[in-house]
């Protein structure tokens, strides 16, 4: 508490100083059975005889290990103007070693489709801010503000070797569009890039007008680089109270996987499709992305696809809550008649606003959350905007 | 153990439990990973299973490996009912886009995943198996046991069906050091033919000379297998010499079972239980007239209903007519059939319609024997025909192949062969790819494709060995 001690200096608006900082390290150990390879029992007819029998159920790493994290955390907590004004700082730097990553196993291995292995080192390095402002209190009226703020910069500092010592090559992940690369966020996508340039002008792109790259390039984190938040609490003649809460995050691309699945599959349903196969005013961009996504464009010179046109920037603000509740007086005569100590009604809505650049649904949802670094949508339902209309009694 | 009086045992006790914590401590200290090495009685695992005891569990599991991705179960599409549904013998009566994209020949880009993908994964999983299981019997039972000879040969099925459906350049790790990650190069289609050969023929020299009926029963599952093989690689006359010696009455069977889903009959759950398929009939403008012909090889029924896309009529295959019905893998009339193939080839037309004629004069007695309930589940009238009319000479060289081909479609219905024929009639017959297939117009509208065969799972691009610009879908 370096406001307490006798040097610091005694200021008016400077109330305390408090400097943190901590070393620590823990370890994530895998999940039951990961390690172990083993045979999950089925039955067999042999002979139209039924017969115990097994089947592979998991592809299990023997040499897996616990993932180690070391972290190490400096922050300071400030506070001003007798407390109204208070501030939390914190800068993290986490180093995993030996984290525990999924690879996708080749079919051809005629084993199961994944196998955990500690892969290399990811490193967490970020900032934490939260502010909270006490702009003014009475019985009558009150103004509060809190706001949130972090950054975050993953990037895999290391990726491990095969079996055999070789450099792992990419490990590509979900439907092709994320990988885990040295250097890169964990599950950062990556497409083959697709330009386009409508050469006769007649707003109508053909194959010929669309070109693939020959490589994946990097195209953007999965993993968002930042997020914040803004609650504001309001007073308002002692006996009304409006709560508002908004929330954001970006820095990071979202497969937009609901309308590439549109677009492409309008090549086997002459009645689906989306606007760049059914809109004659689709903009150039809609319609590269179809036949990027489609076709590979004009005789490209390895084959293929790229979804590269669909994976948008995921950045949003939303406007997440908004509540107004009303008191009612401890002096309510009709409380006293009802036996109640005190009461209140509230209505409140959520979901209310969504500021982003995607063109998809919700750039908040994915398609499984709980899934390997997935960042997409597809045919995901977002959250719902609902109101709700509270009565509160008190006995 | 040192016996304590009870005062020096109250003593004791902290400095006992005081010692066992700091020697848990300096264990732990001293590798925590081991703390993850904890022996699970509840699961089976290789090493547990490496037992004589284990062999008859483990040969059971292989088999039914082999089943689940040759013909099925009641989960999910398999090789036979893909082939079925990508070329002429069924259509999608389905909502879901990768069936329906198997349907016309159109395949999704491999990322977006398609219906190959099930039986590419299942087909692999299944040489793993047999592979794997064969070797365990090889430990214990050294010498003749005819189940060895049975999964070297279910292996070298999947050699033929991944050359048969899949592209010139399917990866195969080898099984022995699959579980080290030790990859595996693509094989081209002749050798995929090559490497199926191979296990037939080492099926057939580990049977030596037993003459009991399973050996018997197992060295003509690899002499189909290895006629089929042959005749895919164009070696027609070693293909014929391979399949002489199998009776006509001879079958073997992908077992089914109504016991649990994994062991259903994927065509009755596809077709007429879930209704995503239905019987074809004259598909694309190539396809066999597979209803209207009213072929006693070919029941079915029309009950009015339509498929699960509530939109195309759907029309029931009656060869396999429960969940429990087996399918045929390899049988004396596809051995029958290589013979006449082959003499068709050599000029030999007279044997080669013999050999047809004979087996349409038993087509009662070899369908009956070979699905459960054919003459009784039947409304067709038509399947009380004892016999198949005789067929005459057509004429002409292509007529011929023409009625060749047929008649293999008719007898090899649903089995998993139509779409290895086709890409053979293209190879091996000069035929064009749209002479062949169905084309034209898709049933439910929009062109048919030009794929000619299955996608390569994308998950297979894990492997660096493997070229996915050298395994085109348009390629026979």
């Amino acid at each position: 508490m370096l406001s307490d001690e006798p040097f610091f200096p005694r200021t008016s608006w400077l109330t305390n100083v408090r400097l943190r900082a901590a070393y620590g390290e823990s370890g994530t150990r895998p999940d039951f059975r990961d390690a172990v390879t083993f045979f999950t029992p089925v039955s067999t007819s042999v002979n139209n005889i039924e017969q115990s029998a097994i089947t592979l159920g998991r592809t299990g790493n023997l040499d897996l290990k616990p993932e180690l994290t070391k972290e190490t955390e400096f922050g300071a907590d400030l506070s001003f103007i007798q407390d109204r004004v208070s501030l939390e700082l914190t800068h993290y730097n986490k180093r995993s070693r030996d984290a525990l990553i999924s690879i996708p196993l080749a079919p051809s291995y005629g084993l199961t489709a994944s196998v955990l292995r500690n892969l290399g080192e990811i490193r967490n390095k970020g900032t934490e801010a939260q502010m909270d402002v006490r702009l003014y209190n009475s019985e009558m009226f009150g103004v509060n503000v809190r706001g949130t703020a972090t950054t975050l910069d993953n990037t895999i500092e290391v990726i491990g070797t095969d079996a055999t010592g070789k450099p792992l090559p990419d490990i590509i992940i979900n439907r092709g569009e994320q990988r885990h690369r040295k250097g890169y966020s964990a599950g950062a996508f990556f497409q083959r890039p697709i330009t386009y340039n409508d050469a006769n002008a007649d707003g109508l792109l053909a194959r010929s007008e669309v070109t693939l790259g020959d490589t994946a390039v990097y195209l953007g984190d999965a993993i968002p680089k930042w997020s914040r938040s803004i609650a504001l609490d309001l007073k308002l003649l002692r006996y009304i109270k409006v709560a508002s809460l908004w929330e954001g995050r970006g820095g990071n691309k979202q497969l937009n996987g609901t309308e590439q699945f549109r677009c492409t599959s309008a090549t086997s349903f002459p009645d689906r499709g989306c606007s760049a196969t059914g809109n004659p005013e689709a903009t150039l961009k809609e319609q590269a992305a179809f036949i990027g996504a489609t076709f590979g464009g004009a005789a490209p010179s390895i084959t293929g696809t790229s979804k590269a046109l669909y994976i948008e920037k995921g950045g949003f603000t939303k406007w997440r809550e908004l509540s107004i509740t009303l008191e009612a007086p401890e002096s309510w005569g009709l409380l006293k008649t009802a036996g109640a100590r005190g009461a209140s009604i509230t209505f409140a809505g959520r979901n209310l606003k969504t500021w982003t650049d995607y063109t998809g649904l919700d750039p908040e949802i994915v398609e499984s959350a709980t899934s390997n670094f997935n960042q997409s949508e597809f045919n995901t339902q977002p959250a719902a905007r609902f109101y709700t209309l509270r009565l509160n009694l008190n006995f | 153990m040192t016996m304590l009086t009870k005062s020096r045992a109250g003593f004791a006790r902290p400095l006992v439990s005081g010692a066992a914590m700091l020697a848990g401590l300096f264990a732990a200290g001293c590798s925590t990973s081991e703390l993850l090495e904890v022996k699970d009685p509840a699961v089976a695992t290789p090493g547990s299973v490496e037992s004589q005891s284990a062999v008859p569990t483990v040969y059971a599991g292989a088999l039914g490996d082999f089943f689940v991705a040759y013909s099925g179960n009641g989960l999910n599409d398999a090789f036979a009912p893909t082939v079925a549904l990508f070329t002429d013998e069924m259509r999608s009566s389905d909502t879901f886009t990768t069936r329906n994209d198997a349907d016309r020949r159109t395949q999704s880009s491999p990322s977006n995943g398609n219906l190959a993908d099930i039986p590419y994964v299942a087909l692999h999983r299944a040489r793993w198996s047999t592979e794997t299981a064969a070797r365990l019997i090889t430990k214990f039972f050294p010498g003749t046991d005819p189940r060895i000879a049975e999964l070297t040969s279910l292996s070298g099925f999947t050699y033929v069906a991944f050359g048969e459906a899949f592209c010139s350049g399917v990866p195969f790790a080898p099984t022995e050091t699959a579980r080290e990650f030790v990859e595996g190069p693509p094989l081209t289609t002749a050798q995929m033919f090559d490497e199926a050969a191979l296990r037939f023929n080492a099926a057939i020299n580990g049977l030596g000379a037993a003459t009991d009926a399973v050996s018997t029963s197992r060295r003509n599952l690899a002499r189909v297998g290895l006629g089929r093989a042959l005749l895919n690689n164009g070696k027609f006359a070693e293909a014929a010499a391979a399949v002489a010696a199998v009776p006509d009455n001879f079958v073997y069977v992908d077992d089914h079972s109504a016991n649990t889903t994994r062991e259903e009959n994927s065509l009755w759950n596809l077709n007429g239980s879930n209704r995503r398929y239905t019987l074809s009939d004259g598909e694309g403008v190539n396809g066999m007239n597979w209803r209207s012909a009213n072929d006693p090889r070919i029941p079915w029924l029309d009950q009015g209903r339509n498929g699960f896309d509530n939109a195309t009529r759907l029309f029931e295959q009656l060869r396999w007519s429960n969940r429990d019905t087996d399918v045929p893998l390899a049988d004396g009339i596809e051995a029958r059939l290589i013979e006449a193939e082959v003499a068709l080839k050599s000029g030999d037309v007279n044997t080669w319609l013999t050999k047809l004629n004979a087996l349409r004069a038993q087509v009662r007695t070899l369908m009956t024997a070979r699905y459960a309930n054919y003459a009784t589940n039947n409304p067709n009238t038509f399947v009380t025909n004892t016999t198949l009319a005789p067929l005459d000479d057509p004429g002409t060289p292509a007529a011929r192949e023409n009625l060749m081909f047929r008649e293999r479609a008719f007898w090899l219905f649903g089995t998993g062969h139509r779409l290895g024929d086709m890409r053979r009639l293209i190879r091996q017959y000069g035929r064009g790819a749209e002479t062949v297939f169905p084309t034209g117009t898709w049933h439910k509208g929009g062109p048919i494709g030009p794929d000619v065969n299955l996608v390569v799972a994308f998950r297979e691009e894990q492997n660096s060995l493997f070229v996915r610009a050298n395994c085109k879908t348009n390629v026979p």
